[in-house]
């Protein structure tokens, strides 16, 4: 009984000292808990902040209207029957930065096999951090808010973390202020410069079953401690570069001849899973050919772990019995080599998958995308790279890098997706 | 899901109040006839 929220007593007749046992009781336990009874007798009471009393009989007509003011919930009446397609998620972690709420925000609900949003927080009201607590602990992941004020909830966490990194703003400057990269940040910017992600829903829900591996398989697995190690940081290079390159291939899938659903289940595994053998070592995951060993002072032993990245990254599948085929294989050859070893020179994509090649192209726009976005941190220092920052400009280096047949169908979809 | 307890020893209508709470509040309603049998199931 450590969750109840409420309780309501219609029998008549109780005595101060039943009232005082049953608060008692319920101070011990966990969440805060609210009575509603009736009682004409005065001297029965006990004045308590969690007691409500009624003076007539407890009937639906007077304790609904209280239990829902007092609960702080909404009636049907009050749940929003607008279009789903017209909220956007944003994760409930970020609530926990903010201490007022930038906009309103909205629990969505499944009734009656429709989607529905319940108004949680209102625009301008400080958060009960114990309710969003409370939703985390129970593991919700995303709220919502209207699209109109999508960018309002952005830039309130942008304003916040800027704080927090004690940046100020010193409006006389002209230069851009260095900005912590996000996958939220980023995606912003890329939806400014035309990108329509598509198929978001199918790339979140892998994700997110992927985040139940590190609670549901084997306490001393390799496989947990890797997961856990990604997915607790959200914000780190590694984890926004599996995230994008999952949401990059999914978008370049909704545009191409052959394309389904299955596939973007697919490369949403791989992108999440193919640099999970080093992810424990971020110097080593920017490694992308056999000449940055020399120009990072690579040591042997570490060289063969990034060799053999691919090859043992796919090897963490193995305990994954659910896992849909053909995912193995995307993540062996991310690197172009058919077995999983090595860099090659020039990747021969007559000797891949299709997948592959998809799972190569998106992840090589996400490297030079978040190359471009850390080096305009520091633009104010080099301003001629603006121009290199432009999609266009990686577009036209992808285009140059990868000039075979197979790869054409694929950067016209990615180029579409814009 | 909000949980809630509600006590009535009138069994029709406690039925119809837990029908009532749970559609409108979205609550899961668990029910008891006396005062007693909560401080039990507290417990």
């Amino acid at each position: 009984m450590s969750e109840l929220n409420a309780v309501i007593l219609c029998n008549s007749g109780y005595e101060k000292k039943h009232l005082i046992k049953l608060s008692e009781q319920l101070e011990k336990i966990r969440t805060p808990c609210k009575v509603f009874l009736s009682s004409t007798d005065d001297a029965a009471r006990v004045e308590k902040e969690n007691i409500y009393y009624i003076r007539e009989k407890i009937s639906m007509d007077n304790i609904l209207p209280l239990a829902t003011s007092s609960l702080k919930l909404l009636t049907d009446k009050e749940v929003s029957t607008t279009d789903p397609a017209n909220y956007k998620p944003i994760k409930i972690t970020d609530l926990q930065k903010l201490q007022i709420s930038p906009c309103d925000i909205y629990l969505r609900i499944h009734k009656q096999n429709l989607e529905k949003h319940l108004l949680r927080f209102k625009r301008n009201e400080g958060f009960d951090h114990s309710r969003v607590k409370t939703y985390i602990d129970n593991e919700l992941r995303y709220m919502y808010v209207k699209d109109k004020d999508l960018d309002i909830f952005k830039n309130a966490i942008s304003a916040e973390m800027i704080k927090q990194l004690n940046l100020s703003c010193d409006k006389t400057q002209t230069s851009p202020i260095s900005t912590k990269l996000t996958f939220d940040y980023l995606i912003t910017e890329l939806k400014d410069e035309g990108f329509t992600p598509r198929n978001i829903e199918v790339v979140e829900s892998v994700i997110e079953s992927i985040n139940q591996i590190t609670e549901s398989s084997k306490e001393s697995s390799r496989l947990k401690q890797q997961l856990s190690l990604l997915f607790s940081s959200p914000d780190s290079d590694a984890y926004i570069h599996n995230h994008l390159t999952a949401v990059i291939s999914a978008a370049i899938i909704n545009k191409i001849s052959w394309g389904s659903q299955q596939h973007i289940v697919k490369l949403s595994h791989a992108s999440m899973f193919h640099d999970l053998e080093i992810i424990d070592r971020p110097e080593l995951l920017e490694l992308r050919e056999e000449s940055d060993y020399s120009s990072n002072n690579i040591s042997e032993q570490d060289k063969k772990l990034v060799s053999r990245h691919a090859l043992n990254s796919s090897l963490f599948m193995q305990d994954l019995p659910d896992l849909p085929l053909g995912v193995e294989s995307i993540i062996i050859q991310h690197h172009g080599s058919p077995r999983g070893i090595g860099f090659v020179d020039k990747i021969n994509p007559a000797k891949l998958s299709k997948l592959t090649l998809v799972f190569i192209i998106a992840e090589s726009f996400v490297h030079t995308l978040l190359l471009s976005r850390k080096l305009k941190n520091l633009s104010y220092l080099h301003k001629k790279q603006h121009e290199n920052q432009k999609i266009s400009y990686i577009m036209s280096k992808i285009e140059k890098e990868y000039t075979s047949n197979q790869y054409r169908e694929i950067i016209t979809a990615l180029k579409e997706s814009f | 899901m909000l949980k809630i307890m509600l006590i009535n020893d009138n069994e029709e209508e406690m039925k119809n109040q837990q029908e009532m709470l749970a559609k409108e509040l979205r609550a899961e309603v668990v029910c008891k006839k006396t005062l007693i049998k909560v401080f039990t199931s507290l417990i």
